[in-house]
């Protein structure tokens, strides 16, 4: 048996957008469903990023005092409509400069990608292997989308969405929905399973319109939620030992190896050829399969990343497990315009 | 504010007067340091910095089409690009007209 949500005296919603299922209000419809009216609830948005702002305004929450406990949820339905409607809500993230002309989420992470392989030498496969990775370490997690490795090969010759992106270098459109509970040391003690500690949660933005940015494959919003993460937690990259990561897209898991320190500028993509961020490697990366294979209903995505770090620290990632006492998860709306970053340890 | 300067022929983006700063569209306050900013046009010719043919788009835009990020003097635009393929470093004009059911600009390849 889990806890009883009974003890929540708070719930935070993170939901991408009303499109899909022609509702908001996901506060209030969480509250009444799980009997917990009338007590506080409401929705939090920014974009993909939704599922961890929930985890922190149930941490803040709890961390003021205000509540003893409060619950975190994310959330989306995708796959009712048409990648078309799905393209067009997700264009909403961008600047209406970039709507206007065109410029999809899709394409604007191709820009991201191709300025990145023009400027650091990698490659169309180098970045395919990331997709080739994470699905390999979907095929041992049981609530993933993608279930089934995938070859460079096949990767490579997949259909294009926005060159150079490829079909299977982009997260698929999934439904699904994920929840954690944040709770005080008190209430924690009591639960029936087991706790990990949130020793550090941060949120950063960068500029709406990709475009904008002096250099378009720096993820300077990241790059600043992950350095205030580690100030908070008096941590350097080095004691990390587990990390879910925004991939989004497969450059994106490569912008966030240099982000969080694990490489150095213009060399994250050298890593996944190393191995390193594979289960077995120094820092693995996306045990779960990341949003490319574990998939990306996009408010729950968050909070999905934090359910398999929990996992993880807790051994409870059954045929994935890497025995991490420190995990980290990064979870970005837009084109990386809004970052949060949570760093959870064993206890 | 874009919309009536687009109406006019002319890009206008802000220039810091404190950090320097140069971005689009334009606003009075800076986006990279909050200072105060002033109206700039943007310069006709831009170098691109980076692109994409989009295959899968949001059913307002006919597909396959280009899209670039190019730099106009100081300031960088995300743009569509008609008639034809472009590279990094490929020179390119904005112009103002009808792009998909409305008044917008694009970028041509010189």
């Amino acid at each position: 048996m889990g806890v009883d949500t009974a003890v929540a005296e708070a719930i935070y919603v993170g939901v991408q957008s009303e499109v899909y299922e022609h509702q908001i209000m996901y506060g209030t419809l969480a509250a009444e469903a799980l009997g917990l009216l009338p007590r506080e609830a409401y929705r939090v948005e920014a974009c993909a990023a939704a599922g961890a702002l929930a985890l922190r305004s149930a941490y803040m929450a709890v961390k003021s005092g205000e509540v003893k406990a409060a619950l975190a949820v994310g959330v989306e339905k995708m796959t009712a409509t048409t990648t078309e409607v799905v393209t067009d809500a997700l264009m909403a993230a961008s600047h209406y400069i970039d709507q206007r002309s065109g410029v999809t989420i899709p394409a604007h992470y191709a820009m991201v990608a191709r300025r990145y392989m023009y400027l650091y030498g990698a490659s169309e496969e180098d970045l395919c292997m990331v997709a080739v990775k994470n699905h390999r370490h979907a095929t041992r997690n049981p609530k993933a989308h993608f279930q089934r490795a995938i070859s460079p090969e096949e990767c490579l010759a997949s259909r294009p969405i926005a060159t150079p992106i490829k079909l299977y270098d982009a997260a698929p459109i999934s439904d699904g929905a994920a929840v954690a509970l944040v709770a005080s040391e008190e209430v924690a003690k009591k639960a029936p399973t087991p706790a990990v500690e949130v020793i550090a949660s941060a949120v950063a933005t960068d500029t709406l319109s990709a475009s904008q940015r002096p250099d378009i494959t720096y993820p300077k919003a990241v790059v600043e939620a992950a350095t205030k993460a580690y100030n908070r937690a008096g941590l350097t990259p080095k004691a990390v030992e587990v990390a879910e990561v925004h991939d989004a897209f497969t450059i994106n898991e490569v912008l966030m190896y240099e982000a969080l320190g694990f490489a150095k500028r213009g060399e994250g993509y050298k890593l996944v050829r190393e191995g390193a961020t594979s289960l077995e490697g120094s820092i693995p990366v996306n045990p779960s399969g990341g949003l490319k294979a574990r998939g990306h209903p996009i408010g729950a995505t968050g909070l999905a990343q934090i359910y398999e770090v929990y996992l993880q620290l807790t051994g409870r990632a059954y045929g994935r497990n890497t025995g991490a006492r420190v995990g980290i998860a990064v979870n970005e709306g837009g084109v990386n315009s809004a970052a949060v970053v949570h760093i959870l340890r064993a206890v | 504010m874009t919309l009536k300067y687009v109406a006019e022929g002319r890009l206008v983006g802000g220039r810091c007067v404190k950090c320097g700063g140069a971005f689009f569209p334009y606003s009075p306050v800076c986006i990279y340091c909050g200072g105060e900013a002033k109206a700039e046009d943007v310069p006709r010719r831009g170098v691109v910095l980076s692109y994409s043919v989009v295959h899968v788009s949001n059913g307002r835009f006919t597909t396959p089409y280009t899209v670039a990020i190019a730099k106009f003097g100081d300031f960088q635009l995300p743009g569509y690009v008609k008639e034809g393929a472009v590279n990094i470093g490929d020179e390119v004009v904005w112009e103002i007209g009808e792009l998909e059911g409305g008044r917008w600009y694009y970028f041509k390849k010189l």
